[in-house]
């Protein structure tokens, strides 16, 4: 199968970099992502997760290597058509004015009007698809910023899903979501993802969640991939450890079989 | 009830609001014209007005020149139309550079952009250019890259430190301008200082054409493009993850607001706070949605703008209050409120 995304050779750092020896933020960064899989990437905090994921939707550029999105170099594709093939789930959002949280999902639209950019009959039926999908129909009409911290991540998914990506990369979906609505958004997108051969990228911290939906598992360490594989592969306590630095015990999820984290704390050490 | 319903509801809404609008600001008008020292009724100023638009037509010459006449078609008509524009056009800078730069305290005058109008105008003056508007623009581009650059070090600030910028940049241009009229003339002096302080001037219709041409053109033109104004509103990465080219776009924001701002400043001087209070009113009104509030705002600001001159005009008659003051007493407490606010939800 010919990967959907391909990513060669990254290189990224921010400011001016004046001592060589200095590490790189990204250093000779290389993986792809198969089309219509679940992704899962992890990695200890300050790993460059989420500037990969701003390398990705072609807000930061790298300072060498190359991305290819369905075999075409992202630096020769217009904005428009990068927000066409992937959307972005943010980790945080501040608006400074009052949007409808219906305004919010139907700029979502915005990558396929041009112009003025009055929405067609088209537009309206995807958004409320969208707002079904992501259970935030009922308060269509309230002001975004007037939602708590879940419901705002809803509705950007919404927005994200409006935009009819080939992927969506999702950066810590979950870090603002109850127990209930962890399960029902990915259990959603899961099932969304299968349905219509949505590619998911998932960057998170959450490892359980990883070793529970995704299909395959990249770990980031020092600015290149440390190790790669199916969750089972990857989720090992030595791997933890050489990453993360953190003593665990992995156990198994009795119902679906996939590994599972257990936190060792200091006195259970020996 | 669907969201294209919905929307359906929200256009019907826009479409009385604009009309409403149109008609206020063409009775705001009216009552302008008939304004002043002299009282002209209002069926008067029509016919007056009539009879004006046939004689520029060709239909039908005036053989008698009465001074009501004289009043309305080269005094108080020009006026008006001036105080419509500039209206508009500072209206529009603002509601622009508030979701640009994603502050609800943004003012092409409290940002110091009017300010950099005004020293290149006077620049221009004392090196005897003869065509102040577009000096003015280029010092309004000036001013304004510099805000943006100071915006967008900070990434996404406080508003208030933008603000504090503007006191900055306003403080120095201020001096900058006190320097050069220290070696201007006693009589040039007084009447830069008199144009600096804000009046909406009269001048002939070839002039005023122009700057309509310059001002609807500039209002078309962020129009046409008003939808990317709300994917900047959302910041800059989250713009170009929905689509946008950030950079050109923002370019092209700055040329067309300096455009309005340094053609507006360049003929009727600083006149502050338009910019800030009606964008907020349109917002209020229509919400964020700016396909629907740069046209609402434009008209809004030629009504708000028509009302403060005619006030400036008629308060103390027959001598005059720039109008600059007038907006500035109205705008004043405003701005304290919006401060208020700003502090409670950005915190």
């Amino acid at each position: 199968m010919k990967p959907i995304l391909r990513v060669e050779n990254l290189r990224f750092y921010y400011g001016p970099r004046t001592v060589t020896s200095e590490p790189l933020l990204l250093d000779d960064l290389s993986f792809h992502v198969l089309p219509g899989e679940i992704l899962g990437i992890i990695g200890p905090n300050g790993c460059g997760k989420s500037t990969l994921i701003n390398l990705l939707s072609k807000v930061l550029m790298p300072h060498e290597g190359q991305m290819f999105v369905h075999d075409k170099p992202l630096k020769d594709m217009k904005q428009q058509d990068v927000a066409r093939a992937m959307a972005v789930l943010p980790q945080d959002i501040s608006v400074s004015f009052h949007y409808s949280v219906e305004e919010m999902v139907l700029m979502g639209r915005a990558p396929y009007r041009n112009g003025l950019g009055w929405e067609t009959s088209v537009d309206y039926e995807i958004a409320e698809e969208v707002l079904d999908l992501t259970c935030t129909r009922e308060f269509a009409g309230r002001w975004f910023l007037e939602l708590s911290g879940g419901e705002k991540c809803r509705v950007l998914l919404a927005r994200a899903l409006a935009q009819q990506p080939d992927m969506l990369l999702l950066d810590e979906p979950t870090a603002n979501l109850d127990l209930q609505y962890q399960t029902r958004m990915l259990d959603m997108l899961a099932g969304f993802a299968r349905q219509h051969g949505t590619t998911v990228c998932i960057v998170t911290h959450d490892l359980n969640l990883v070793g529970e939906y995704c299909d395959r598992v990249v770990v980031l360490k020092d600015g290149r991939v440390h190790r790669e594989g199916s969750p089972v592969e990857v989720i090992q306590a030595e791997t933890i450890a050489e990453v993360y630095g953190a003593q665990v015990h992995i156990g198994t999820n009795p119902h679906s079989g996939a590994p599972h984290v257990f936190l060792k704390a200091e006195a259970m050490r020996e | 009830m669907g969201l294209d319903t919905l929307h359906a509801h929200r256009i019907s809404k826009w479409r009385w609001g604009i009309f409403g609008l149109l008609s206020l600001m063409g009775f705001v008008g009216l009552v302008a014209m008939c304004m002043g020292t002299v009282h002209i009724s209002v069926s008067e100023v029509m016919q007056i007005l009539w009879r004006g638009i046939l004689q520029v037509v060709g239909v039908e010459s005036i053989e008698t020149i009465r001074t009501h006449e004289i009043i309305v078609l080269e005094l108080r008509g020009p006026r008006v139309l001036m105080a419509m524009l500039v209206g508009m056009a500072l209206a529009v800078a603002g509601a622009t550079f508030q979701s640009m730069l994603r502050n609800p305290l943004a003012d092409p005058y409290l940002l110091g952009i009017s300010s950099g109008a005004a020293c290149g105008a006077v620049i221009a003056l004392m090196l005897g250019w003869s065509f102040l508007p577009l000096a003015a623009s280029v010092g309004a581009l000036l001013s304004a890259t510099v805000v943006v650059i100071i915006a967008h070090r900070s990434g996404s600030m406080h508003p208030h430190t933008l603000v504090l910028a503007g006191v900055v940049v306003n403080a120095f241009l201020a001096s900058v301008i006190a320097v050069l009229i220290a070696f201007s003339s006693a009589d040039a002096t007084r009447g830069i200082i008199f144009w600096l302080m804000g009046n909406v001037s009269t001048q002939s219709i070839t002039v005023l054409s122009m700057i309509a041409m310059c001002v609807l053109g500039s209002i078309a033109l962020l129009f046409w493009k008003a939808r990317n104004l709300d994917l900047l509103a959302q910041g800059e990465s989250v713009a170009k993850q929905l689509g946008l080219e950030v950079e050109g776009y923002k370019w092209f924001l700055l040329v067309v607001t300096s455009l309005l701002t340094g053609v507006v400043v360049a003929y009727n001087g600083l006149i502050g706070f338009v910019g800030l209070i009606v964008p907020h009113i349109g917002r209020f009104l229509f919400g964020s949605d700016n396909r629907f509030l740069i046209p609402i705002a434009a008209l809004l600001g030629a009504i708000v703008m028509v009302v403060a001159d005619t006030l400036a005009r008629t308060i103390i008659a027959p001598s005059e209050l720039p109008v600059g003051a007038i907006t500035a007493l109205a705008g004043g407490p405003f701005f304290l409120l919006l401060l208020r606010r700003a502090r409670h939800s950005f915190t």
